[in-house]
């Protein structure tokens, strides 16, 4: 018997339809991958099943008895927890005091830490983790944070996990440990529902495969039923092809790189006299783990953190300091951080795409003529949006990235940065994004991107540095690419597990 | 009776029909608007004490009641774009009262356009050192930086003075300030709607209006782009210098003197219209137009009470209840739309 069964499930919100009449069996001891683009309603009905949403229509049982939530609570008291994309530690406080928050077992009056501390530790133990749970949370890496939120949620006794991208912050080294966890707590009986982007990583660990679109439910399928080109289809509704670079450009000796990079160092001394250069045409990956100091060079580069040493060259001129100086130079970041980073989220999609104009400065607006220099590449990129005046807020994540590339190519850059260009985005959106870069660089734009996912670099680079520590560990032409030999040197290992 | 039914929807047709009409197309944008609560509300108060008060709607009480809050008005349009840029500042009370000193140079021969001039100038200058530099270039907390130079103004004001009240004596330099009235039209309303339509122009079609928006927004995707928050936010304070200057003028024109205390209390007075008319704190939203309705509400209110006769000790109680009041009314409202818009896209 199911552990809980959704049936038919509508969400409306203000009369748009998230979820048309959704049905879901979780069964104890699975992992439940739930697939879809951005915008399918996974984490909706996630969140109808945590509690969060009330379904508009349908039915939740648990054990065969119906049940109504009205908050989150509801469902914990189930045994049903959310884990959200959005993450919800306080970095302050404790590991303890984040596990227990709320709920801070008191003998005479007093906390009982040492018993709390104990708590935590044989909970986190239960993970195949060993943490101080005295630790302020703030010095955990992405991986043993999120295994924090897993342990609070464990922490209720509870029988379902509904894990909402728990590997989107992680690089694949954690990715992989934490999915071995997943597979652990299922093995031990626990129903687990993971939500994730990641084709690999969701046939490696899943047991059954549900795939949404557009708030329909378009199957469940076993692990023996399902394939990636399934999934990809059910999801997209129509198959992809798959992306992949041709070969470098023709490099002949006194061609001048478009890029010249010489030992390059940042202030806070993350880079190490980094130097690169980029041909025209080429596209250059950036490849390291989470904290190698991979965006750090593109933003010292960009000349958004100062310089503190070294030089760089853009068709053999120097470039001076700061990032107006880089923007009339020609180079041009696209950041990783959307809403960090990128997104003036309130303001409209016309402001948003022509932010970087005028280059020299200027007095008076010239909406018209920005207009023109944004709307070629909007249509380009295939972007869709209500009107030019929407705020850009309202856009799907795949949508957003191709505005904010639009504010990158309305420059006619001569040399294009991105880091991580397609985080959170949907499967078509990436792939446009994908031909774009291959088609940018054969018009003879030079290119340098920086990501963690390696089927991304490993389909769009001539070349890849990898980058370890703040220094380059290694320099990989193509035909040495592949996802072993950039994880070796991303890790300093010598023989890949 | 049956032959009615199929005109019916036919009828109804007609009224959900796209707003084809300018002024259609304007009253849907203002229903939209999020200025709309207060507009409503500033609508029932004048209502009201129309109603109850005879002298209330008169030409002489409505054009002493803006004279009496042109000062505000003007620093208030400034301290909108000081907000919008994510910053706050304290210290416009202060700078009133500092710079107000610079017109008493006209008792002593100064012409008086090269006195009005040089205050206005005196007030940029102060404010874009003082405040801007640290808070730009530094990149100090702001809070913290103007609630020192407010201490700073207001002291040096007092230790110029002394503490007394200079009277102003040239009669060319109080006809020059206390201006006349262009037809029924005093001059202080005519800087009011002249300030307010230049900061208005200025934040809709200007690449520095648009920036004080960015930079408010997102500064890390400004820099990204090439837009320098220091040098937009230095310029936002002397622009609330220059606005500082420009109210001097008008205070010490309506009292002919001035005093180093003339601008105590206007700092958060400002901040508080500025809030009121749905500017926010964080920056990256809001405008003028919300600053200069929540101004003028805050005025009739006031007003309105006086003429009542109620006790002026009531007047903090009432604005800093509205403010409150108004404020939390705007979150909830936001976080009600924003959550349908959100879930809207999923």
């Amino acid at each position: 018997m199911p552990l809980i069964t959704l049936r038919g499930i509508t969400k409306a919100f203000a009369g748009t339809v998230a979820l048309g009449g959704v049905d879901l069996e979780l069964y104890p001891a699975e992992v439940h991958a739930l697939v879809g683009e951005n915008g399918s309603g996974k984490s909706t009905l996630l969140r109808v099943a945590a509690g969060v949403h009330r379904p508009t229509s349908g039915a939740i049982a648990v054990d065969g008895a119906e049940r109504e939530y009205h908050r989150p609570a509801d469902a914990t008291a189930d045994g049903i927890v959310l884990v959200t994309q959005e993450g919800s530690l306080v970095l302050d406080l404790s590991v303890t005091e984040n596990i227990y928050v709320g709920r801070l077992t008191k003998q005479r009056g007093r906390v009982d830490w040492p018993g709390m501390h104990r708590k935590a530790r044989a909970l986190l133990a239960t993970l195949g983790v060993e943490i101080d749970p005295q630790r302020p949370t703030r010095s955990l890496p992405p991986d043993l944070r999120q295994l924090v939120e897993i342990a609070r949620a464990l922490s209720y006794d509870s029988r379902v996990l509904l894990l909402d991208e728990p590997t989107s912050a992680l690089d694949p080294q954690e990715t992989e440990r934490l999915l071995r966890t997943i597979r652990a707590l299922a093995d031990r009986g626990l129903s687990v529902v993971i939500v994730s982007h990641r084709m690999p990583e969701i046939l490696s660990v899943s047991d059954r495969f549900t795939v949404l679109r557009d708030g329909t439910l378009i199957g469940t399928r076993t692990r023996d039923e399902t394939d990636e080109a399934w999934l990809v289809r059910a999801m997209v509704g129509r198959d992809l092809h798959r992306v992949s670079v041709g070969a470098p450009p023709e490099k002949t000796p006194q061609q001048q790189p478009v890029l010249d990079v010489r030992d390059l160092r940042d202030h806070g001394g993350r880079l190490r006299e980094i130097s690169l250069t980029v041909s025209p045409g080429e596209i250059v990956g950036l490849a390291g783990i989470v904290g190698a100091g991979r965006s750090e060079i593109l933003e010292t580069i960009v000349g958004a953190r100062p310089r503190a040493g070294g030089n760089v060259h853009v068709d053999g001129a120097p470039v001076g300091h700061g990032v107006r100086a880089a923007l009339a130079s020609g180079i041009v970041l696209v950041a990783e951080d959307r809403k960090q980073q990128a997104l003036l989220a309130t303001r409209s999609v016309q402001e948003n795409a022509t932010l970087t104009l005028p280059v020299g400065g200027g007095l008076l607006r010239r909406r018209t003529k920005e207009t023109a220099a944004a709307l070629p590449w909007l249509e380009r990129l295939g972007t869709k949006y209500a009107s030019l005046e929407q705020p850009i807020g309202a856009l799907s994540g795949g949508n957003q990235q191709k505005v904010l590339l639009t504010r990158a190519m309305v420059l006619s850059p001569k040399l294009l940065m991105l880091d991580e260009p397609t985080r959170g985005i949907d499967l078509g959106a990436k792939q446009r994004i994908y031909e774009e870069v291959i088609e940018l660089a054969g018009a003879g734009i030079g290119i340098l991107v920086a990501s963690s996912e390696l089927p991304e670099l490993l389909a769009l680079c001539h070349r890849v540095l990898v980058i370890r520590e703040g220094e380059v560990a290694a320099e990989l032409e193509q035909h040495e690419l592949s996802e072993e030999s950039i994880v070796i040197a991303a890790t300093g290992a010598t023989q890949h597990a | 009776m049956l032959d009615t039914a199929p005109g019916a929807p036919a009828a109804g047709h007609d009224d959900r029909a796209p707003a084809s009409s300018p002024l259609r197309a304007l009253a849907a944008r203002a229903r939209h608007s999020p200025l709309m609560p207060l507009v409503v509300l500033w609508i029932a108060v004048i209502v009201y004490f129309a109603l109850t008060e005879s002298r209330f709607l008169t030409s002489p009480n409505i054009t002493s009641m803006l004279e009496q809050n042109s000062v505000l008005f003007t620093v208030a349009m400034a301290e909108t774009v000081i907000l919008l840029t994510g910053a706050v500042d304290l210290s416009i009370g202060g700078m009133l009262s500092l710079t107000s000193l610079v017109i008493v140079l006209g008792n002593h021969g100064i012409p008086a356009w090269v006195v009005l001039i040089m205050t206005v100038l005196a007030g940029g200058l102060l404010s874009a050192t003082l405040n801007g530099l640290p808070i730009g270039l530094g990149r100090m907390n702001p809070f913290v930086v103007t609630l020192g130079t407010s201490a700073v103004f207001f002291g040096i004001a007092n230790l110029i003075t002394g503490g007394n009240t200079e009277v102003i004596d040239d009669p060319k330099l109080i006809n020059a300030i206390s201006g006349d009235k262009v037809g029924p039209i005093p001059i202080a309303v005519l800087v009011m709607l002249a300030v307010l339509g230049l900061f208005w122009w200025m934040l809709r079609y200007t690449y520095f209006g648009r920036n004080v928006y960015a930079v408010g927004g997102n500064p890390e995707a400004s820099t990204l782009a090439g837009i320098s928050v220091a040098r937009i936010r230095i310029v936002a304070f002397f622009l609330l210098g220059l606005s500082a200057g420009l109210a001097a003028i008008l205070d010490a024109g309506q009292l002919s003197s001035v005093a180093p205390t003339s601008g105590s209390g206007l700092e958060l007075q400002a901040v508080a219209a500025v809030l009121l008319g749905g500017t926010t704190l964080a920056g990256g939203k809001g405008g003028v137009v919300g600053t200069a309705i929540a101004v003028l509400f805050l005025g009739t209110v006031h007003n309105g009470l006086d003429i009542s006769g109620v006790s002026s000790f009531w007047q903090g109680v009432v604005t800093g209840s509205v403010l409150v009041l108004a404020v939390g009314f705007d979150q909830v409202r936001q976080r009600f739309v924003l959550n349908r818009q959100v879930k809207g896209t999923r």
